[in-house]
Parts: C-alpha cells; structure tokens; sequence
C-alpha cells in the first residue's frame, strides 16, 4: 500500500482535531509517529525506510504543514532542558496556599530539588528539577491545568 | 513520629520493599493536602502509610487513589459494621462526616529521564478511630469510628482488614485496568448526583471520567475536574 501526501495531510488533520496525544501508524514499510507534546516530537516523524514507498521529497515535505499546537506560555526558543508533565494535573509552585515558590526565575537548582507540584486525584507529586541549573522560565500560571507532557518549566544546565 | 509520610519516604529511599507500612501511635506534623495539618489525638486513631512500588505507568498511577478509599470503605463495613460513603476522590464519610482521610505523594524526576517508573508512591491513611473531640474548625465536619458505632474498635483489625483490601484492589486495578475499581467506587459514591463546588467550580457531580476525573455538569457544559476539593452541604474542607 502506498501513502500520498493527501493521505499524509489528512491524517495529521483527523490527529490535530482529535484528543490523542500520540499516534504511531505503520502500513507496510511506512512509518508515521506523531506526538502532541514532548520535544523528540514535536515536529511529525514520518520515516520511509529504503525503498521508500513514495518519493522522498513528499514525505519530507509531509511533515511540515501540521506544527504542534503551540502551548500557551510555552518557551519559544530555549536550550534548556524542558521538565515535563509526567501526568494531567493542577500545577503548584508552592507547598501550600500562601507558602514560599519551591523556585523562581534565576534560581539554581541540584538534580534532587523539587521545582514544582502536580496534583491529580489528590497525589501529589513533587517533581523533580532533574538536572543542575538555572530555571530559566516556568510555563505555567500557578493552579492552572496542565496536560500530560506539558512543559512546565525550562532549566539551562550548569556544570 | 512527625509523619508517617515524611518516615515511608526515607525508607523507600533507603531501599525498603513493595507494601512496607509505616504506623504511628501520634504524628506531630501530620499532612494533609495543600499544607493542611492532619489533626490527631495520641493514641486514639489509626495513622499509617503505605509504600506502593506500582507496575502502573506513572500517568494512571493517581487512580490509587480510588483504590485506597474503596479498601477503607470495605474494611470499616467489615470490621465496624459502619456503611461509609465517599466523596470525590479518596475522603471517607460517615454520616455525611469524614472518618478517614488518604494522601498520595509521589515524588519524580520527568518522564525523559528514565527515573521515574521506579519512584514509589506513598499512601498516607488517616483514620479517625477513638477520637471522641475534634477541635472548633473541625465540628460538625468530622467524626470517628467510635463516635459512629457506639462500641469500642480495635486498631489492628482495621489496619489488617484495610491492608488486605487495599491488596486486593490494587492488584485488580494493575490486571484488569480501572473499570472494575471504578465501577465500586461509584457504588459506594456520596458525591455523584450532588450539587457541588470544587475550589469555586460549581456544578452537578454526574460521574466518573475513565481517569478517575470528575464529571462537574453547570448550566450548559461538563468540566472534567481533576484535583481540588469537593464541598457540599454537610461536608467538609480538608
């Protein structure tokens, strides 16, 4: 079976109205991943092994038209390390109502630190920094709603 | 003990076992959600946590949540004889008051560092056995086994009883996915078909989403609510 560039549109189209996070699609030798979040994907992934079923230069080009939704606040242009959603949850910056930010913009961090909660189904998870550094942005407004794989902070690794 | 909490986590980290529980006599820095202080008298309720080493994926780990206030609903109606409703998603009621309360934490590197399947997860379980007063800010809104009951309630036997069907539940909940775990919870609901208010949000409770979300039903639309708490006439903050 062969995959035109239509067919490659139109898949993306059903995946970008649909609430999926991630899709992976094999036909034959034809790959196609997508994910919605997380930075290994966040442009579409349509890899054609040799002989690839159409020419390469619409594959290629497959990819393009259907960026990521772009997250609101979201880091436009970082080099840091993204720390990510490990799960749908309310984000907090602080331990309680009212109580100091685990970190602020400028802070440095060791590997261990909690930068931030999640709350889900009343777990709360404290999550990691998971690199030393300097958090160069938070990307989310205290107590809102983040899905999972959302980045929620952005730290440049210090050595 | 400070905490049962802030104990379970030191001896995760130091390697301890799938299961392990910690029980305290009294705990003077007890957790509550957001800060809250949980509230004990020495001596006179049931205060433990439980090291939980899941083979769930770190996303559907929070539906131990639902897991842990089924096996505490189960094991007060085994052991007490008293019927506890629930209100979304872990609070245990008696008579419309709380009688026990569960608290997860977790505490996990993100999802690209390989670190995070092997966090633990720590159930902490506040039950309120003997207590027979509850300060100001508590009347009205909380209640114990004895108070319920009338008779006297021996801890060990709730603390095996809750032990051995939260056991069981979790087990269901790792082979055979959520419906069934949820399916129970929705059974011994107190929440679902009320109007409710979760931090501002207001709404008719309708359901349970397949995440364990609360389905909130205002004028025109469903919100799915995933953390908060849940205050309705008769119940309380925690």
């Amino acid at each position: 079976m062969t995959i035109s560039y239509d067919d490659v549109q139109n898949i993306l189209k059903i995946i970008d109205s649909s609430a999926l996070e991630e899709v992976h699609l094999e036909l034959g030798d034809f790959k196609l991943v997508v994910r919605r979040h997380g930075a290994p994907g966040t442009t579409p992934q349509v890899e054609t092994p040799t002989p690839p079923a159409r020419a390469a230069g619409a594959t290629a080009s497959a990819a393009a038209p259907a960026p990521p939704r772009p997250e609101r606040g979201r880091a436009s242009s970082t080099h840091g390390l993204e720390v990510k959603a490990p799960m749908v949850g309310t984000f907090y910056r602080a331990p309680a109502p009212g109580a100091p930010p685990f970190v602020e913009v400028g802070s440095l961090v060791d590997e261990d630190d909690t930068v931030c909660i999640l709350e889900v189904m009343k777990l709360m998870n404290s999550i990691k920094a998971g690199c030393r550094g300097r958090v160069a942005e938070i990307c989310v407004d205290n107590a809102a709603l983040v899905e999972f794989g959302a980045t929620l902070l952005v730290i440049e690794p210090v050595p | 003990m400070e905490s049962t909490q802030s104990c379970a986590f030191d001896l995760a980290g130091q390697g301890a076992a799938d299961r392990t529980v910690v029980v305290a006599e009294h705990q003077t820095a007890g957790r509550g959600r957001r800060g809250h202080h949980w509230q004990d008298e020495p001596g006179a309720n049931l205060l433990f946590s439980i090291i939980v080493r899941s083979s769930l994926s770190v996303a559907r780990r929070p539906l131990l949540s639902f897991a842990a206030a089924v096996a505490v609903a189960e094991a007060l109606a085994e052991v007490v004889g008293v019927e506890a409703r629930l209100k979304w998603p872990n609070d245990v009621l008696v008579s419309a008051r709380k009688v026990a309360g569960i608290l997860l934490e977790s505490r996990s590197a993100t999802p690209n560092s390989g670190l995070a399947d092997g966090a633990p997860t720590i159930i902490g379980i506040g039950v309120n056995v003997a207590q027979a007063r509850f300060g100001p800010e508590l009347a009205g809104l909380a209640t114990s086994l004895v108070l319920e009951s009338g008779r006297t309630v021996p801890r060990d036997e709730v603390l095996d009883s809750l032990l051995h069907h939260f056991d069981r539940w979790r087990a269901t909940l790792e082979r055979d996915g959520f419906a069934p775990v949820r399916e129970r919870w929705l059974a011994l609901a107190e929440t679902i078909g009320r109007e409710v208010r979760v931090d501002g949000q207001m709404g008719l409770a309708v359901g349970l989403d397949e995440d364990g979300a609360l389905l909130l039903r205002d004028a025109d639309r469903t919100h799915r609510v995933v953390a908060g708490t849940v205050t309705s006439r008769g119940s309380g903050d925690d």
